[in-house]
């Protein structure tokens, strides 16, 4: 009203183009794919099936069981928390499958629907825990970590109950065009969550809830939802995840996923996200994920002791950490 | 519009917390398009009028008009949908976010949940021009400098379209080029018709950007003038008021006494600049300034929480080098926070246990703890500093704020340190407490102990110092020594333009 036409005052104009440009510029993950791509040469080089097509389909079906947790992990990590029960989640989704099918003959679709839907209702607990009664979500996913495990081996009674469906099967081995079914589900969850974490409201109030809680509620952004929506959202991968091991496997098993939340937290952590909150991208993830599966993959062609690849695992993280801290504490020296 | 009718008109406005009137029948009218600093000390109710007319608080009695109709907010968003919006001295920025997205934040244009990136950005846009300042709208808040944030704080405030934009001390992070720079824009948007109210320190900016200017002092509206009338020594004792009545306190002379702490040439960058001084023997050396003078970051620059330092510190005539707290400490001497619920006790320890943090290694031993001498110092210092306390034990988190930094210092006198570097210790303690802490200050005085003290609250300075230096701007320009100590005098200095 008071406001209508100003003089408008040092306009400067940029084109699209030189936007984009200087965007690629700042952009965080440069390091990050160089990385990446000097990972891979030298892996080329060392093994010569490294390269091959089939390989590299491998590597995709082998990020797909940490991947599609590690996209929706990073969303938690953005908004400030944390799921370390997503093994657990996944190992007790998958006794619950077979639980449902075998022990009580419910159809394989209803029964799927079932898991995924427990798993949303108690990450929603987790959520809701956090964001009523202050819980920190380290403490309840810990918590979770045990219970759903125990829970996991107590359904069956901690023997694989075999599922046969040669329909279920094939989502977690089969291939459609020579893809392997859960490199698809990898793909499809990264364009969904990476929709979700740019397009929409709820995606960019994961990001202001994660950078400055207070800001973002007198803004009027529902901080409880968010909270409790990317916990739920984080469950639902890991059922999801436990569900293509199940068919994988051909069983029930409370034993899957062993280390899950370590994967899928360290992609993310690589990938550039910040455990303080606020700071992560779904496509730092993505070159996160497929760092660790080209790692873990080129660990086993050069035949490295199994041993040296969890202390290797371990190192990359450290240094991971390490890198953020110092980029960090770089750009708020300038 | 009715040009006659103020766009913003409080009346017999009055406030009280518990028995301290906050606010005492205060009429305050802005017309549209003016630009009123709005200036007082510490506690003179500045912050209370900034909250009652912007909804955070509300008024026990008066009115207030905005555009002739009377207003009720219950709350920030209700004056923000009515036309007042306020920028905090906090940013409430979310650095992760776009400039587009943080101006926008809390009302991003979506259909179905999918943000309208056009409209977000169209909206965005408008507040930058509003303001006149081009800024690339679609990069990170958190990589841009400090300046830049504080335009993308107001352009947040003005995408409501306010009709009344309050800003509370919106240049204190800005160096001299910056704050022209957001004095020009503050005065565009005045010529566009909002109404700004200008909370400021800095005597320097007012005439440059306000029309008029209101003081405050105890609660109470004292004086509305218009800028050309306003001289910075009128306005300083409007401020101060006529001088309190002190209890003289007994101040030396001891410029003669040995030399505890020199400071040579001390520089940060954009921060201090070439202060130099002498701390002698059993002196109170008072630090005065406005908020950002460099007050706190000259005691880290001495106490080696800095790494940007240039300059030399000697401590009884040895230069001390790269400085680090246990350094300074094994010099015998001590810092204490202005923060002192997260940088000064240790909330769940016992108070006894507070007082002999720094002791232990240094006074006591350092590995085994020796219980029977661990007691005594504990209650020699309690006893000493006259801590109100039901037991050693008890959780110094519960004690009073005064008690809690007499537990503060105590750490510091139980470790015999000779030098204290005291940051704001009367911050958020009650009268009663404060006076405690003034005549301990001096009492450690008389006993050889020599201070650095660092206060906002100005009037505190002739209470307990020597010597007071006056910074501006990270420059030490005055030195006061003795009879020439007043409030007002200093107060003077501190808004004196600097040269």
């Amino acid at each position: 009203m008071a406001v209508a036409d100003v003089e408008v005052l040092q306009k400067v104009p940029t084109s699209p183009l030189a936007a984009a440009f200087q965007r690629a510029k700042a952009w965080d993950g440069i390091g990050l794919l160089a990385v990446l791509v000097l990972l891979y040469v030298v892996l080329s080089l060392k093994s010569p099936y490294f390269l091959t097509t089939d390989n590299q389909l491998s590597i995709l079906q082998n990020a797909a069981f940490f991947g599609i947790v590690a996209f929706a992990m990073t969303l938690v990590i953005v908004s400030g928390e944390i799921d370390i029960s997503v093994g657990s989640m996944a190992a007790l989704s998958s006794s619950m499958l077979g639980v449902f099918v075998v022990n009580h003959g419910v159809p394989m679709p209803v029964a799927v629907v079932l898991v995924i839907a427990a798993a949303a209702a108690i990450g929603a607990g987790a959520g809701a825990m956090r964001a009523y009664f202050g819980v920190p979500t380290f403490i309840a996913t810990l918590a979770l970590y045990l219970a759903l495990k125990g829970l996991a081996q107590l359904l069956t009674n901690n023997f694989p109950l075999p599922i046969d469906s040669e329909r279920f099967f094939y989502w977690g081995d089969g291939r459609v065009l020579g893809i392997p079914v859960p490199a698809l589900y990898l793909a499809g969850t990264f364009l969904v969550l990476i929709i979700i974490s740019k397009k929409t409201v709820f995606g960019r109030s994961i990001y202001a809830v994660g950078g400055n809680a207070k800001a973002a509620g007198l803004s009027g952004i529902n901080v409880r939802r968010v909270k409790i929506l990317v916990m739920m959202i984080v469950a639902i991968t890991a059922a999801i995840t436990g569900l293509l091991q199940t068919a994988l496997l051909a069983s029930g098993n409370s034993t899957i996923a062993v280390g899950l939340e370590f994967d899928a937290i360290a992609a993310t952590i690589i990938g550039g996200a910040a455990l303080s909150g606020g700071k992560g991208s779904i496509v730092g993830t993505v070159m996160g994920v497929l760092f660790i599966a080209a790692l873990l993959n080129g660990m086993v062609l050069l035949s490295v002791n199994p041993y040296a690849q969890q202390v290797v695992r371990g190192a990359v993280v450290l240094a991971a950490v390490l890198v953020n801290v110092w980029r960090t504490r770089k750009s708020s020296l300038e | 519009m009715d040009a006659a009718v103020p766009v913003l008109d409080c009346s017999n406005l009055s406030k009280s917390y518990g028995p301290v009137k906050a606010l005492i029948d205060v009429d305050f009218t802005l017309q549209r398009g003016e630009v009123r600093a709005l200036l007082g000390k510490n506690g003179a109710g500045k912050s209370t009028l900034v909250n009652l007319i912007s909804g955070s608080v509300q008024p026990d009695d008066g009115t207030i008009r905005l555009s002739g109709q009377e207003v009720h907010w219950d709350g920030p968003g209700a004056a923000r949908a009515g036309g007042i919006s306020v920028v905090h001295q906090e940013f409430s920025l979310v650095p992760g976010l776009t400039v587009a997205e943080n101006i926008t934040m809390g009302r991003w244009p979506a259909r179905n949940g999918f943000i309208n990136q056009e409209r977000l950005q169209a909206e965005a846009q408008r507040a930058l021009d509003m303001l006149g300042v081009d800024l690339p709208s679609w990069q990170l808040v958190g990589s841009l400098p400090i300046a830049q944030q504080q335009m993308v704080e107001i352009a947040k405030a003005l995408v409501d379209d306010p009709d009344v934009l309050i800003l509370d001390e919106p240049t204190s992070a800005l160096n001299a080029t910056e704050v022209d720079v957001l004095l020009a824009l503050i005065r565009r948007l005045a010529a566009t018709g909002v109404t700004v109210i200008y909370v400021s320190h800095r005597m320097k900016e007012i005439p440059q950007v306000a029309d008029r200017m209101t003081i405050m002092r105890d609660g109470r509206e004292v004086a509305t003038l218009g800028i050309e009338e306003a001289n910075p020594e009128r306005v300083a004792a409007l401020i101060a008021g006529e001088a309190t009545e002190v209890e003289a306190a007994t101040f030396h002379d001891r410029s003669s006494a040995p030399v505890a702490l020199s400071v040579r040439s001390l520089a940060v960058d954009g921060i201090l600049n070439d202060v130099s001084f002498d701390l002698h023997q059993g002196e109170v050396l008072g630090i005065a300034g406005f908020l950002g003078s460099g007050r706190t970051e000259l005691l880290e620059a001495i106490f080696g929480l800095r790494h940007d330092v240039s300059g030399e510190v000697l401590v009884g005539g040895k230069s001390i080098r790269r400085r680090k707290p246990r350094k300074m400490l094994a010099q015998r001497v001590a810092m204490t926070s202005e923060d002192r619920k997260h940088a000064g006790i240790v909330p769940a320890l016992g108070v006894g246990e507070n007082v002999v943090l720094t002791a232990r290694g240094r006074v006591l031993p350092k590995f085994w703890l020796r219980s029977r001498a661990e007691a005594r110092l504990q209650a020699a210092t309690i006893d000493q500093l006259a801590i109100r306390t039901s037991s050693p034990a008890q959780e110094v988190g519960t004690l009073s704020g005064g008690n809690q930094q007499k537990a503060v210092i105590g750490r510091a006198l139980a470790a015999e340190m000779q030098v204290l570097l005291l940051d704001e210790p009367t911050r958020g303690i009650d009268v009663h407490a404060k006076t405690q802490i003034y005549g301990l200050i001096r009492e450690l005085a008389l006993s050889g102990h020599s201070s650095i003290f660092v206060s906002s609250e100005l009037e505190e300075m002739p209470l307990v110092c020597d010597r007071v230096i006056v910074l501006r701007a990270g420059r030490s320009c005055e030195v006061l020594a003795g009879e020439q100590v007043s409030a007002e005098r200093i107060l003077a200095l501190t808004m004196k333009e600097a040269d």
